[in-house]
């Protein structure tokens, strides 16, 4: 971090940043860069619905100081959204049911795309696990897991 | 018979959500002029002796009581619900300023400045407290919002000649919403009118609220719903109580406004589920047969009665559940303390009273030593039974097929025998109903609902209501009533987001009305639409309520008729184990059979049926939340437990279908129905479980602790 | 604006330790969130702060001196993956929050956190791990059990920066022969705070309880070894093992107070902890059997 600019990348773009640096992940994204696919549900890592990939990891965006990010790569919906991965992902979510008001999904499914990346075929258990940290107050979860499931099947090969 | 209508079709806002594309609030006004902050009162009851307030500087501003140009207070079923504390203070949380300005920092800043000096009188903080007056009555002089008497039949000649009485009490907590969007809103001034953007429930609601506090005409104020984030009763009033300030600051400043709560305050201040106390007195006769019920029904209400007397309505109407009993005497009333005011939540009363009733029938089964689900057979409501309030059940009761599915499919009744030789394992079973619309004489009187179906020249339909799309899939199940109805494909039939300057009121969508009441003015103004067709112009349909034909006449003073054209109906079946270490309480089965008219959308059901039943089950054992000294403990997320993705397996589920004359394509209301017999269904199974009655929801462990430990 | 650094290397976090007491900010999911603020506003952290997730010096698991040395930067998930940790670690540290937040948060980070329900504290305490501090004037290592000084309070100095943990190699070689409970009770199956968690072990060599190891958390300010109890049991026959107990428990049950919070309660912590001990020397006990 040089003259206090931290350099990072989101969706592949590099970015300067030279704010402050205990602003949140989050709020530059939304803020800064007019990216609000990360939502704000409890500010405190709650939630999940900021999720967000940070080299290749699925954080919460609202725990992340900018101050920490140098160098790292960030992946968010927006871009996310733009791929096969993505695009499988967000299919399968709107044939499955999974998605109601929505304020969850974008943070679902980066939750998804982080767990497929670990593991391209999980089982209901894994699923189940892997999105445990996104809550939803909607669907009750069930269509969530099977639009995972669907992802997984029809993405054979993408992950 | 399964309907065509059924068949699931890939809800039109579900890419869009998905992929990160819709706006909610904060999206759409990422950037503010100014921002708003609450500054709420620090005390449960008391008067404002004095209050000194920071300099500001330009383009700050401390917006309160002082401010307001009409009325200080917000219209919702009474007026008495102030937009800014000024002299009394009724519940710690009241917002008393909005402190407004550009930069945060300093809004911050002066909002620490700001001091209050109160007289705190003796706060009322339990049922007991607000029945016996402590601190002195502060809702008229009884502290009775609202009181509703039913007396169906007569239960004094039961009760002499009973052979047994048996009695018991039945609490439920309070229940946060946990929308994942907090509360949001932003407003501004537009040539001579207020504009306010909201993720909200009724918009229309929200105008009413704010006609007196401006002393603007109705037309004047422009409600603009935003893709609302969940909502789920929490998003139905409480946005009037954000509005009403938000307004008198624009109309003061003139500028752009944005107001988002964060989750803390979201928790600690907004609106929550009534908790209740409901005793039961049952006569029983020599053969263990039901002769009366009498009943005490208590809701607490909070601070203010918003629509604490609706709930209180439904709570009454909803007491004798899918049973015939002869003599009911129920006495309700909602109460004043200086608590959150509790208001609309999913349910809306009903849970409360099932909860109720349903441990009291097996409460009742296990003092008469009988089965439960076997003694309840008798007196299942049928059709032509008379219901509580002397109305009729107009409609075929499918409780009969509804019961054998549930128990092939759960394996109930082998389980059930087994488990009572197994410590630890248990299952449950209950009954509920939901009835569709407003209650009572609601929809004629005081909603008639009217909607719009506009064509233009590409013959793309348009369907203009007030009913929002929350998540419920509103947005989707229109359109695809009005397709069908005029045999057009999906895609060319749009729903036109509610904004009170383009659509009629056709509404709040609240009361699991949308799609049944609403719903079936969309089809009708589609039928019309279809005889009407001239491909390539522009036509428009107006579509107003007529209430069904054939009913009992609602009379409001007696509260006597059909309290509800129609009812969902509903068997929830729960399997759970205790840990004898740790009496945590683990869900092995969940099970539900469901009659809602015809659903429009098997998927979109399936997801309200399953959401529901996981929300309820949060309700009936994680969701803890204890208000001591008018502040509730649970103050974030970490605290306040909803159900994550572990928690709860899968939920088995069926739908019976039992169109509905007056219904869109037969539907009835699906959205609350859902909610409410899980709590029950999980009492009974925990009560096997750990062979103790349940009384009580939350069922914690630690509860189950001192209830089992009390032997040792 | 808060005085911000991004040290590139362990000495130069150090020379920021020593001259500015910056606080050491790995993954935030504590400080961001303990000093959160509006939407949009900076972090209200207090004094200077440094990032030092990015010290790939502090990246490490190895085995050091007999010990096995987790570096004090180290992502949760990180550690958890790695199969040389012992299992009653990873199964605590598996529980704490989400994958999403183990993905930042650092083990050096739960510790210095040093909340009473810690997750990661119990099974370290059964272990005698360590951790080692380091400064500008060298290094010093201290036993979990001393460095956790009070609810919230550490023994690091505002020159120190926690380099890694240690938790003995021996252990982990004879952790498999033993008897390991480990049990966290929260509200809710995943991403829930605990109401108490336990971690025993024990391990049972010719009849006899050749050595016993007890932690819980969350039942008093800081979470608690059970060293005088473990004594008194340690060389106990299988057999006596449940009279002995019972003495032993009595003492216990005096030592122990809980307390009531948004949580939980204070007589369900209690009664909980002895249950879940009551059935662990029970477990033991049988053990002699098989």
């Amino acid at each position: 971090m040089k003259d206090n600019k931290i350099e990072f990348t989101v969706n592949g773009e590099n970015k300067i940043y030279d704010g402050d640096p205990l602003r949140r992940l989050l709020d530059v994204l939304r803020e800064d860069y007019e990216m609000p696919g990360a939502k704000e549900g409890c500010g405190e890592g709650e939630c999940g619905a900021c999720s967000i990939l940070l080299d290749g990891k699925l954080v919460n965006s609202c725990v992340v100081a900018m101050g920490t990010i140098q160098g790292k790569e960030v992946m968010t919906i927006e871009g996310l959204k733009e791929n096969e991965r993505g695009k499988c992902i967000v299919e399968a979510f709107a044939d499955a049911g999974a998605v109601q008001c929505g304020f969850c999904t974008p943070g679902m499914v980066m939750a998804s795309e982080a767990l497929l990346r670990q593991n391209p075929k999980p089982d209901e258990q894994a699923i189940r696990k892997g999105i445990s940290g996104n809550l939803c107050r909607c669907t009750g979860y069930d269509q969530i897991v099977d639009a995972v499931k669907m992802a997984s099947e029809r993405g054979d090969g993408l992950w | 018979m399964s309907h065509s209508i059924s068949t699931t079709v890939r809800r039109k806002d579900a890419v869009a959500k998905a992929s990160g594309v819709t706006e909610y609030l904060s999206d759409q006004f990422l950037h503010s002029p100014l921002h708003a902050k609450c500054y709420y009162s620090s005390i449960a009851r008391g008067q404002i002796i004095s209050r000194i307030l920071p300099d500001l500087p330009e383009d700050y501003f401390i917006i309160g009581a002082d401010d307001i140009p009409g009325k200080n207070n917000l219209h919702m079923i009474i007026e008495d619900w102030p937009v800014f504390a000024d002299k009394d203070v009724r519940y710690l949380g009241q917002i008393v300023y909005l402190v407004i300005g550009p930069d945060k920092a300093k809004v911050l800043e002066l909002h620490s400045q700001i001091k209050i000096e109160y007289k705190e009188d003796t706060p009322c903080y339990t049922l007991e407290d607000s029945m016996t007056l402590v601190g002195g009555a502060q809702h008229e002089d009884d502290n009775v919002y609202t009181r509703y008497d039913i007396h169906h039949g007569n239960i004094e000649v039961p009760f002499e000649k009973a052979h047994r009485i048996l009695e018991k009490e039945y609490y439920t907590g309070y229940q946060e919403h946990v929308y994942m969007e907090p509360q949001s809103m932003f407003a501004y001034w537009e040539d001579d009118s207020f504009v306010l953007h909201a993720s909200a429930q009724c918009p229309f609601y929200i105008r009413k609220s704010l006609v007196g506090a401006l002393g603007m005409e109705p037309e004047k104020i422009r409600i603009i719903q935003s893709t609302t984030g969940g909502a789920f009763g929490g998003k139905e009033h409480f946005p009037d109580v954000l509005a009403g300030p938000l307004a008198v600051a624009v109309y003061k400043i003139r500028k752009p406004i944005k107001l988002v709560l964060d989750r803390k305050e979201d928790l600690a201040y907004s609106i929550k589920r009534h908790p209740s106390s409901v005793n039961i007195r049952t006569a029983v006769d020599k053969k263990g047969k039901i002769l009366a019920h009498d009943i005490d029904l208590r809701l607490d209400g909070g601070a203010f009665s918003s629509c604490s007397a609706v709930v209180l309505a439904r709570a009454v109407f909803t007491i004798s559940n899918v049973y015939n009993f002869p003599n009911v005497k129920v006495c309700g009333r909602a109460y004043c303390t200086n608590k959150v005011p509790s208001d609309a939540f999913r349910g809306f009363g009903a849970p409360q009273a099932v909860f109720a009733i349903e441990s009291h029938m097996n409460y009742l089964a296990y003092e008469l030593a009988v089965n439960p689900l076997e003694f309840r057979q008798p007196y299942l409501l049928k059709q032509g039974s008379p219901t509580i309030t002397d109305g009729v059940v107009h409609e075929k009761v499918m409780l009969p097929e509804m019961t054998k599915r549930a128990l092939e499919m759960s394996g109930y009744k082998e389980k059930f025998e087994e488990y009572k030789n197994v410590p630890g394992k248990g299952i449950g079973f209950s009954y509920f109903l939901h009835g569709c619309g407003f209650t009572g004489n609601g929809e004629r009187d005081l909603i008639k609902a009217r909607i719009y179906l506009k064509k233009d020249e590409s013959d793309q339909v348009f369907i203009y209501a007030s009913n929002v799309e929350m998540g419920q899939g509103l947005s989707t199940t229109f359109c695809k009533v009005a397709a069908k109805s005029l045999d057009i494909p999906l895609e060319q039939v749009d729903y036109v987001g509610p904004d009170t300057s383009i659509v009629p009121d056709s509404g709040p969508t609240v009361a699991s009305r949308s799609i049944s009441v609403v719903g079936f003015l969309v089809q009708k103004a589609a039928e019309r639409l279809k005889e009407e067709w001239v491909s390539g112009e522009a036509q428009s349909i107006t579509q107003d309520y007529s209430p069904p034909e054939g009913m009992v006449e609602w009379d409001q003073d007696a509260l006597k008729g059909d309290a509800y054209p129609a009812y969902s109906w509903g068997v929830n079946i729960v399997e759970v184990e205790v840990d004898p270490l740790t009496c945590e309480v683990d869900t092995k089965g969940i099970w539900g059979v469901y009659e809602v008219g015809v659903p429009i959308d098997r998927q979109i059901v399936e997801g309200q049926i399953i959401g529901g039943m996981v929300q309820a089950l949060g309700y009936s054992h994680l969701e803890k939340l204890e208000c001591v000294d008018g502040r509730f403990k649970q103050a974030t997320m970490a605290d306040y437990m909803i159900p994550t993705s572990m928690d709860f397996p899968s939920t088995q589920s069926d739908i019976v279908d039992n169109p509905f004359e007056y219904g869109a394509f037969g539907a009835k209301g699906a959205g609350e129905m859902v909610f409410d017999g899980a709590a029950p269904a999980f009492g009974a199974a925990v009560s096997q479980a750990v062979d103790a009655i349940i009384d009580e929801v939350p069922v914690l462990p630690e509860t189950l602790m001192e209830l089992t430990d009390e032997g040792q | 604006m808060v005085d911000f650094y991004y040290p590139e290397s362990v000495d130069e976090a150090l020379v920021l330790r020593a001259e500015h007491h910056a606080i050491p900010l790995a993954g935030g999911t504590d400080l961001m969130v303990r000093y959160e603020n509006w939407s949009s506003l900076p972090a209200n952290i207090p004094g200077s702060v440094m990032s030092v997730q990015q010290l790939k010096d502090l990246h490490y698991i190895r085995e050091e001196e007999g010990y096995l040395c987790i570096g004090g930067a180290l992502p949760l998930n990180s550690v958890i993956e790695d199969e040389r940790i012992p299992r009653c670690l990873a199964l605590a540290l598996d529980e704490i929050a989400a994958p999403s937040l183990r993905n930042l948060a650092t083990l050096a980070g739960n510790i210095q956190n040093a909340s009473p329900a810690a997750d990661s504290i119990p099974p370290l305490l059964i272990m005698d791990a360590e951790v080692n501090l380091i400064s500008q004037n060298g290094s010093r290592i201290v036993s979990i059990r001393d460095f956790i000084t009070g609810p919230g309070k550490t023994d690091l100095k505002d020159n120190e920066l926690i380099e890694s943990v240690r938790i003995p190699l021996d252990f982990i070689k004879k952790e498999k022969q033993g008897i390991l409970s480990y049990r966290k009770v929260g509200t809710r199956k995943a991403n829930a705070l605990s109401k108490l968690s336990v971690c025993f072990w024990a391990e049972c060599e010719d009849g006899r309880l050749k050595d016993i190891r007890m932690a819980l958390g969350a039942v008093a300010a800081t979470v608690v070894r059970l060293k005088d109890a473990e004594d008194k049991l340690k060389g106990v026959s299988l057999d006596e093992l449940g009279s002995v107990w019972k003495d032993v428990r009595l003492e216990f049950e005096k030592a122990v107070r809980p307390i009531d919070d948004q949580r939980s309660t204070a007589f369900y912590r209690k009664r909980t902890a002895l249950k879940l001990l009551d059935a662990f020397i029970q477990q033991a006990s049988d053990s002699s059997v098989s």
